[in-house]
């Protein structure tokens, strides 16, 4: 539905956008994480044709963003940061508009406005104007306004910032809900989201994808293996060594050494690929009669893994500046 | 085929049929002025009421029919835009300065032995114009960029031209509102004036307060779509408005003025307008107006599509 080949987007002397691709494909939600100003908002603008790419390409709906602007944007609904509203117009007069500069007549209008309203839990507010809406409704008001025209692909440039945790959880909702009617992006630098909201996920840092996949594949990835973490009590460089000669054991680091917290030493192992070592280090450590309090399979969490990529990417980059 | 036969539609049904019906109107009113014998009602004395309302007519065929491919959503902007208006204060603020001040200056001429004209009140709602215009549009694309609704708006499938005729449009009509009240003092003037007073450069006044507003709407859009602020929007488009106009007056005012200056100033707005008030209705005059409000408002569009180079 979406596809995007060696994307840029330069301003002046920064790159923004460097030469990114991907593919979405149709029914799809894909999540846009990156840290704040990593080019994210920048990407789904060039998408919905605000700004056109400093060089390569991109259709949306099979239609070229440079080429066919007019064509992708009546198939797309796009939601900017901050949701940006008339707000001294009443809710139904703004969707009205809105549905209007789209283009759809009156028979239509009526019937998606009704839609709308109802999905997006407007109807008590139908009639209030926007400026006395609170943040939530407002940004209920967006969505709606996205939905409107039943696009094919929805754009949202960080759908959920602002709102209290229920309202997260409602806007989470319908999302979920909207993807495979729907093409859905959206960005966010909120990891929760994109585990609770997306098939697929698109790390972006310093203008440039540094991984992507599902959230589970993610956190399978190499990098973010699993830790077995032991505590007991033992010296740490004796517990080092034993669990080193444990089979299937990677590698062992000792993460505090028993000083702080009357002789307990805790370690953390990394497995061999395909290895559950979990048994054997217990026995290992019975064996030698040290007391154990824990052992506990520790799964990495998509944070670990968004804070890692991105901090090597930002080390990445400063790197490069200096040489 | 069915494209031609819809052409040829539209030329018989809004094109020649109000040809028809001027030209079966206009002999029914010379016969029953023949007949009656008496003089004939202004409606076709001399040919011109009736042919001028036909000319309106064609000339808001050309301009619906030009608005349409160039700006085919623009009239769904103006409408907000329009309405907009009556949300907010300063609007109301404006139009109530505005008339205020025409009435005073009405009233100021309005007395017994004074010409029943509004020449001097028309030059004076020049100056008024100067200041209530840029206050009327300083908002028109500041507030856009400054809220980020312009981007909802620039990913709707519609153009730039949308945008700014559509901008363009809604003021002009909040314009016309302004000045619709002022019809009031027409009216006064016929209710009491003795012989009745000539309707001429009242008209050709009208036409002529609207050309400038028109004029005066696209500098201020032009100036709004230049900043985030609607405070600077409206100073500049204060200054320019107030070099156009005012000091062009001034300066024409004094009698040592070098030839050069001279002749620049009166290819300004004000000399161009003040033969509007006089009655005067010239080809040159109207031709500038419509041409500098269509420079500023083409300048608006290359700034609304800056945003894609810059």
């Amino acid at each position: 539905m979406i596809s995007v080949s060696q994307l840029s987007k330069v301003f002046g002397q920064t790159v923004a956008v460097d030469r990114i691709s991907f593919e979405v494909a149709s029914g799809q939600i894909v999540g846009f994480l990156g840290p704040n100003g990593a080019g994210k908002s920048t990407t789904l603008r060039m998408l919905t044709c605000y700004l056109p790419p400093t060089s390569g390409t991109a259709t949306v709906a099979g239609f070229d963003i440079f080429h066919q602007s007019r064509d992708v944007r009546q198939k797309l609904g796009y939601l900017p940061e901050n949701c940006p509203l008339y707000s001294e117009m009443k809710v139904e007069e703004y969707l009205d508009f809105r549905g209007r500069l789209r283009g759809l007549d009156r028979g239509e209008r009526q019937s998606r406005l009704g839609y709308v309203i109802d999905r997006c839990w407007l109807t008590q507010v139908r009639r209030k104007t926007i400026s006395h809406l609170s943040k939530g409704y407002r940004q209920r008001v967006g969505l709606a306004d996205v939905l409107l025209h039943n696009p094919p692909v929805l754009v949202l440039d960080e759908p959920t910032i602002g709102l209290d945790p229920g309202q997260i959880r409602e806007t989470r909702k319908l999302i979920r809900e909207l993807g495979g009617k729907h093409t859905v992006i959206l960005s966010t630098h909120i990891l929760p989201e994109v585990e609770a909201v997306c098939d697929r996920a698109i790390v972006i840092a310093g203008g440039r994808i540094v991984a992507q996949g599902t959230p589970e594949e993610l956190r399978a990835s190499r990098r973010m293996q699993a830790r077995v973490l032991v505590e007991c009590r033992a010296p740490a460089d004796e517990l080092q060594m034993a669990l080193q000669r444990v089979s299937g054991v990677r590698e062992v680091e000792v993460v505090s050494d028993g000083t702080a917290d009357k002789q307990y030493t805790t370690a953390a192992l990394r497995a061999k690929e395909g290895y559950d070592i979990r048994e054997e280090v217990a026995r290992t450590v019975i064996q030698r009669g040290w007391p154990l309090r824990e052992i506990r399979l520790e799964r990495a969490t998509l944070e670990e893994f968004f804070v890692q990529v991105t901090a090597n990417q930002a080390m990445a980059t400063t790197e490069g500046g200096a040489a | 085929m069915s494209n031609k036969k819809s052409a040829k539609r539209f030329v018989l049904v809004w094109i020649l049929l109000p040809f028809g019906i001027y030209l079966v109107v206009a002999t029914i009113w010379l016969l029953v002025g023949v007949a009656s014998g008496t003089a004939l009602p202004r409606l076709v004395s001399q040919g011109r009421m009736l042919a001028v309302l036909l000319w309106v007519y064609y000339g808001c065929l050309v301009a619906s029919w030009l608005l349409k491919s160039l700006a085919p959503r623009g009239l769904v902007i103006s409408r907000r835009e329009l309405s907009s208006y009556f949300y907010s204060p300063i609007a109301y603020v404006a139009m109530t300065l505005f008339l205020l001040a025409t009435g005073f200056l009405f009233w100021s001429d309005f007395q017994p032995g004074q010409i029943a004209g509004m020449r001097s009140l028309f030059e004076w709602m020049v100056w008024l114009l100067v200041f209530v215009i840029p206050v009327l549009s300083m908002g028109l694309m500041s507030q856009e960029w400054s809220t980020g609704t312009v981007e909802t708006l620039m990913t709707a499938p519609l153009s730039e031209i949308d945008v700014i005729m559509g901008k363009f449009l809604g003021s002009l009509c909040f314009f016309l509102v302004l000045l619709a009240p002022t019809v009031v003092y027409v009216i006064l003037l016929g209710a009491y004036s003795r012989p009745s007073f000539d309707v001429g450069p009242i008209v050709s006044g009208y036409v002529g307060i609207v050309l400038v507003g028109a004029l005066f709407i696209a500098i201020g859009l032009f100036c709004s779509s230049l900043t985030r602020s609607q405070v600077v929007a409206a100073v500049a488009a204060a200054a320019i408005l107030f070099i156009v106009t005012i000091i062009p007056k001034w300066a024409s005012e004094k009698a040592t003025l070098p030839k050069f200056w001279r002749t620049v100033a009166d290819q300004l707005v004000f000399r161009r307008y003040a033969d509007f008030s006089r009655g005067v209705l010239d080809t040159g005059h109207l031709v500038f107006f419509i041409a500098a409000t269509a420079v500023f408002l083409f300048l608006s569009v290359k700034v609304l599509e800056s945003r894609r180079w810059k």
